[in-house]
């Protein structure tokens, strides 16, 4: 293991633009990945909570089933759940993103 | 065929139609056999003899057929509305889970919330939205709103005539 960190922080760091390029790319898509698969462990048990929650209230239901069809409530709202939280992460992304652009400045 | 078999083979046709969908009903929604085996009738083609055309109905119900047409043609469009509601919905709750998960960094904090000015216009803002909240949701009245802008603008002449006071006595030799 100390060996393996060793190599790599003797590595020297890539040089071309493309090389440079291709290592950003994978860190980004490395770093997806892993919010991916901590957005999708995470919705699970929210997705429970909140289902629980809509088939406790039968007009949300119905109104809920006039969007999103009768059936498979629980794979429809836990997709949403998915979906929203990648997009709160985004906001959260951009908020910093921009605090750091002009605190920078 | 026998006159047995015949009449069990009638009996199965008028049950099974009587089960279906497509279930003829009068005018009183009650089911009647003249309006099923008219139903059987046209259903295999032929003319209905005893069938009698149903009288022109008066203009008022004219209108609420033309009316409930209507409906079931803006019904998607009732829908849609349901549809935009949930998703502003599900945009306003998981942005505001965005924006708390980036005030949890102090950058950000410091970032919004270092001058006292934009301070203030933030509780104005917030101030202003929770009036035209408790205002939608009926908890407020007109008057005791007026009453609370009025005392705040009050409070708001105090302060600037104060401010300008303290200034005058600053600049005094």
């Amino acid at each position: 293991m100390s060996s393996t960190s060793n190599n790599n922080s003797t590595l020297a760091p890539p040089k071309s633009p493309l090389l440079k390029l291709l290592a950003s790319l994978q860190k980004f898509i490395v770093k997806e990945f892993l919010w991916i698969i901590c957005g999708a462990l995470v919705s699970v048990p929210i997705t429970f909570i909140a289902v629980r929650f809509i088939r406790n209230h039968p007009t949300l239901l119905v109104d809920l089933q006039k969007v999103i069809g009768p059936d498979r409530l629980f794979s429809k709202t836990y997709l949403l759940i998915f979906c929203g939280l990648y997009f709160a992460r985004i906001v959260a992304g951009a908020i910093q993103a921009y605090t750091t652009m002009n605190t920078q400045k | 065929m026998s006159l047995r078999n015949g009449i069990f083979l009638g009996i199965l046709v008028l049950c099974c139609g009587r089960n279906s969908n497509n279930v003829r009903a009068d005018e009183a929604g009650v089911f009647t056999i003249a309006g099923h085996s008219a139903h059987l009738l046209s259903s295999f083609g032929m003319p209905d003899d005893n069938h009698v055309e149903p009288a022109p109905k008066p203009e008022s119900e004219a209108e609420a057929d033309s009316a409930g047409s209507i409906e079931q043609l803006l019904e998607s469009i009732t829908n849609y509305r349901y549809i935009l509601l949930y998703i502003l919905l599900a945009v306003t709750i998981f942005g505001g889970i965005g924006f708390i998960i980036a005030f949890l960094s102090p950058e950000t904090r410091m970032y919004f919330f270092s001058d006292q000015a934009v301070r203030n216009f933030y509780i104005l803002i917030l101030f202003f939205f929770l009036a035209v909240l408790l205002r939608l949701l009926q908890i407020v009245s007109d008057s005791i709103l007026f009453f609370a802008f009025a005392f705040g603008m009050g409070v708001g002449a105090c302060l600037l005539a104060n401010s300008i006071v303290a200034r005058q006595k600053r600049d005094l030799p």
